[in-house]
């Protein structure tokens, strides 16, 4: 389990929340329309308890849509936007309708592009605000998108392959109007924590 | 971040790099066009620096790119475009022109942010990658899996799906069955006697009735019913849906049009019966795949115990009138007309 003092603990969750402050405003100006992320929650998990989290989050669907997307630089990871059932309906009406999305794609290929067009923002927008604050630059890989049930064995191999204990930044997407809700996981890989606690005690010094 | 090391300029690497590069402002216009994109765009530098990007290639908007352009800018986050959806952003032309149904070249497009030095995304980095190879392979890939799928699904002397891929779908069938409470049922065939024709007249004669067997068996069902070779001589039909009076009734009809229709070889006419055992859902409260078929197995022992030529249903007490056989076994060769000769059986 990766350990935490309380005082990096209470400076990783203030820097998130201003984070997600500034990607929901971007978003917004960028979609034309508010999606909300509720108060992350912050804490160390292991690979197998990934499963466990994102099941409890998914509450009673049993399909679920899941955006994959690594990011590298000073901080390494993964992020997860999981979707409960298969909701690019709704997200294809909020980005054409809404925010101007325009693409020559036939249906199904819209529905995929879309899925993977909201995961890229939302992490995007969250991380790169994240790098922004620590003064770091993120790279990104480009975002894979599959569905499936949440008890299938792929699902669970895909998510627990790594066999390092990661942070996890857990928070609730969501858009009102579309009924549109979601989860949004980040795992810091352990490789990263030294990166990540020199930045966040550089954060809490400039803060005092 | 990055600070060049002596000597090396960093220009240079992005003019000369495999893959096109172009970097372009808030108004669109292009500011770099490197080597690669030169080449395979056939637009020199001259051609495009400070045009806009949009007058050149006017089928980015549709494509959604100018969208993510914006988000890059908005969010400072690296957009991507892929082949798999997008095919290609850029129309150039595919550089293989040998076994490859693609004239354009597949693309991966990622867009990125470049900023000033306050931190401000100033441009954008548009960097393509020829993904054609890996698009050729990719289709190649989904063709075999295709045909391999086709193959290990198929019984390949009479062209109906195997055992293997019938259980699945009883599977299926049963666990639909299960969420919608619609009745299942399931026959199984045996051709009576059929070890006499591949004695008697040799195996391609009976390869020969197997093929007109299943096709007969094949046209007689509906649609949405699922006829397969469960093994040598015995088939299957799933009939989702079908109540067990129905689908008896389906094996009856067709049990009839075998016994009455001849398979011709070397001028003679072989006739063939059947015999099915048909079990349903209706009977079942606990249906599963093991129980259906054993019930369906012994329905069709009980037709065969019974004098053959015939359709039993499961529960056994509730019998029809036993079907009179035509020959003592079940088997006749009549005589082809206009040849006249004769054979029996014993």
């Amino acid at each position: 389990m990766i350990e935490f003092t309380d005082e990096r603990h209470e400076a990783l969750v203030e820097l998130i929340n201003i984070c997600f402050g500034r990607a929901m405003a971007s978003l917004a100006e960028l979609l034309e329309t508010h999606i909300h992320l509720s108060v992350p929650v912050i804490r160390s998990v292991n690979p197998e308890e990934v499963i466990k989290v994102l099941t409890a989050s998914i509450e009673d669907k049993d399909e679920v849509t899941i955006v994959q997307q690594a990011f590298g630089g000073e901080f390494a990871g993964e992020a997860v936007l999981a979707l409960p059932g298969w909701t690019s309906q709704s997200l294809v009406s909020m980005l054409t309708e809404q925010s101007g999305f325009t693409s020559d794609l036939e249906i199904d290929k819209l529905n995929l592009e879309v899925i993977l067009e909201v995961g890229n923002i939302v992490i995007g927008a969250c991380l790169g605000q994240f790098a922004e604050l620590l003064e770091s630059r993120i790279s990104y890989s480009p975002p894979a998108v599959f569905l499936d049930r949440i008890t299938s064995a792929g699902l669970k191999e895909r998510l627990t392959t790594r066999e390092i204990d990661a942070l996890l930044v857990q928070t609730k997407f969501s858009h009102r109007e579309r009924e549109v809700t979601g989860y949004l996981f980040f795992f810091l890989s352990q490789f990263c924590l030294e990166g990540l606690f020199g930045a966040v005690d550089r954060f809490i010094k400039k803060m005092s | 971040m990055f600070n060049p090391p002596d000597g090396i300029d960093y220009a240079q690497i992005v003019v000369t790099l495999s893959q096109g590069i172009i970097v372009i402002d808030r108004e669109m216009r292009i500011l770099l066009w490197n080597y690669w994109m030169e080449a395979h765009s056939r637009l020199t530098r001259e051609d495009v620096l400070g045009k806009k990007i949009g007058d050149l290639f006017p089928d980015l908007e549709q494509k959604g790119f100018f969208w993510k352009v914006r988000s890059v800018f908005t969010l400072g986050n690296f957009a991507f475009f892929s082949q798999g959806l997008h095919n290609y952003i850029f129309p150039l032309a595919a550089t293989r022109y040998l076994e490859t149904s693609f004239d354009k070249m597949q693309q991966n497009v990622i867009l990125a942010p470049l900023r000033n030095p306050d931190g401000q995304v100033e441009y954008i980095c548009v960097s393509i990658k020829d993904d054609t190879d890996a698009a050729i392979y990719k289709e190649r890939l989904e063709q075999s899996k295709q045909k391999l799928e086709i193959m290990s699904r198929t019984d390949p002397l009479t062209g109906l799906v195997n055992r293997r891929y019938l259980f699945e779908r009883l599977q299926e069938e049963v666990s639909r069955h299960k969420r919608s409470g619609n009745p299942l049922s399931l026959a199984i065939l045996d051709i009576d006697f059929f070890k006499h024709v591949n004695d008697t007249y040799g195996h391609i004669c009976g390869d020969k009735v197997l093929i007109q067997f299943s096709e007969l068996l094949q046209n007689q069902v509906r649609r949405y019913d699922l006829v397969g070779r469960y093994g040598g001589e015995e088939f299957c039909v799933i009939l989702p849906g079908a109540p067990l009076a129905g689908a008896e009734k389906v094996m009856n009809r067709f049990r009839g049009y075998v016994e009455k229709t001849p398979c011709l070889w070397e001028e003679q006419k072989i006739y063939v019966t059947v015999s099915a055992g048909v079990a349903s859902s209706e009977n079942l409260p606990d249906l599963d795949l093991d129980s259906l078929l054993r019930l369906a197995d012994e329905a069709l022992l009980e037709a065969k115990g019974n004098g053959r030529n015939q359709v039993r249903t499961w529960p056994l007490e509730f019998k029809t009138d036993p079907v009179i056989p035509l020959g003592a076994n079940g088997l006749d060769v009549m005589p082809d007309d206009g040849a006249g000769m004769e054979s029996t059986l014993v």
